[in-house]
């Protein structure tokens, strides 16, 4: 403390001799604002406050722009945290559960939960698939079907038919 | 953050896309990759010729569960849809074909559906620019993909 006290004389003693640096003059001044000064020193503090206001008022664009640039650099770190903890988290998933590598292909096909890329077999699987949904042309018009096969019965009734009256004139 | 989304993830967030609001969705991831089931995938220039940008199917044999799940999901996607075709069996659709309400203009999107005698389920999911006439023209002509 005393050799603080002593450093701070001696730049006081400088300072009223015009020899000091912007620097020291600020070490003074942060000296004089705060609550380390000697009873003997007392003197100089409202001196040092007065400069202090003054210099703030004279660049308070300075201070404003190292507030912004702090806040600014707060929320870069917030960002990039937590872009670090999603990429963590996406590697982890990864490690954890691997996507099956056929995935990654845009035309696959899985058989008994084992992935095929051959282009051939996921082709004919594929035919496979889409023939087996193709309902033939007489299920598709179901209607049609059973107009058929009613006009079918009716035809053979009305044959039968025709058949025993033929029968019933013939035995007259 | 973004861009690392990007660069880590570009196959799940276009997973996630397509058929993202359809219930059937549902029946691919859950059954895709067990026994007994056959899934396939075809989408980009594979399709160009045929009118589509995405073709899904999934095969499934002997799984009266999966039947069930199938049809609930048909059931609920049903909202909106056209029927071009349904065939019902004892009170469950046995064969249909639905054309989806699409997300963008010209983009159709079609799920076909049939059960065999034999309990095979197949449902097909198909997305592009072909029209309802091309589809039935191309399950009709029995083109090979």
């Amino acid at each position: 403390m005393k050799m603080k006290t002593n450093k701070i004389d001696k730049l006081i003693e400088r300072y009223f001799e015009g020899e000091t640096t912007a620097d020291e003059e600020r070490q003074l001044r942060a000296f004089f604002a705060s609550d380390a000064v000697p009873d003997r020193l007392n003197e100089y503090r409202p001196m040092f406050a007065y400069f202090d206001e003054e210099i703030r008022k004279a660049h308070p664009l300075k201070m404003k722009t190292n507030k912004v640039w702090q806040t600014k650099r707060r929320w870069l770190y917030i960002v990039s945290g937590a872009a670090a903890a999603v990429l963590l988290v996406l590697t982890l998933n990864r490690i954890l559960y691997p996507t099956d590598p056929c995935y990654c292909s845009d035309n696959y096909v899985v058989i008994n939960g084992r992935c095929y890329t051959d282009i051939h077999t996921v082709r004919a699987m594929a035919a496979k698939a889409l023939h087996e949904v193709a309902t033939p042309v007489g299920e598709y018009f179901p209607k049609t079907d059973i107009i058929d096969s009613e006009r079918h019965v009716v035809d053979d009734q009305l044959k039968e038919l025709g058949s025993m009256f033929n029968d019933n004139e013939t035995n007259e | 953050m973004f861009l690392a989304l990007c660069l880590v993830l570009p196959e799940e967030l276009y997973a996630l896309e397509t058929q993202r609001d359809l219930k059937i969705q549902d029946v691919f991831i859950r059954y895709g990759k067990r026994k007994n089931v056959t899934m396939v995938e075809l989408s980009k220039e594979m399709l160009e010729t045929y009118g589509m940008t995405l073709y899904k199917s999934i095969t499934i044999k002997n799984d009266p569960e999966a039947l069930r799940f199938t049809r609930q999901c048909l059931k609920s996607d049903q909202n909106g849809a056209r029927k071009i075709k349904e065939i019902t069996d004892d009170g469950g659709v046995v064969s249909a074909y639905y054309q989806m309400p699409g997300r963008e203009k010209d983009i159709n999107r079609f799920v076909l559906f049939k059960v065999s005698s034999k309990q095979v389920i197949t449902l097909v999911y198909i997305e592009g620019e072909l029209d309802s006439d091309d589809l039935i023209t191309l399950l009709f002509t029995r083109k090979d993909l």
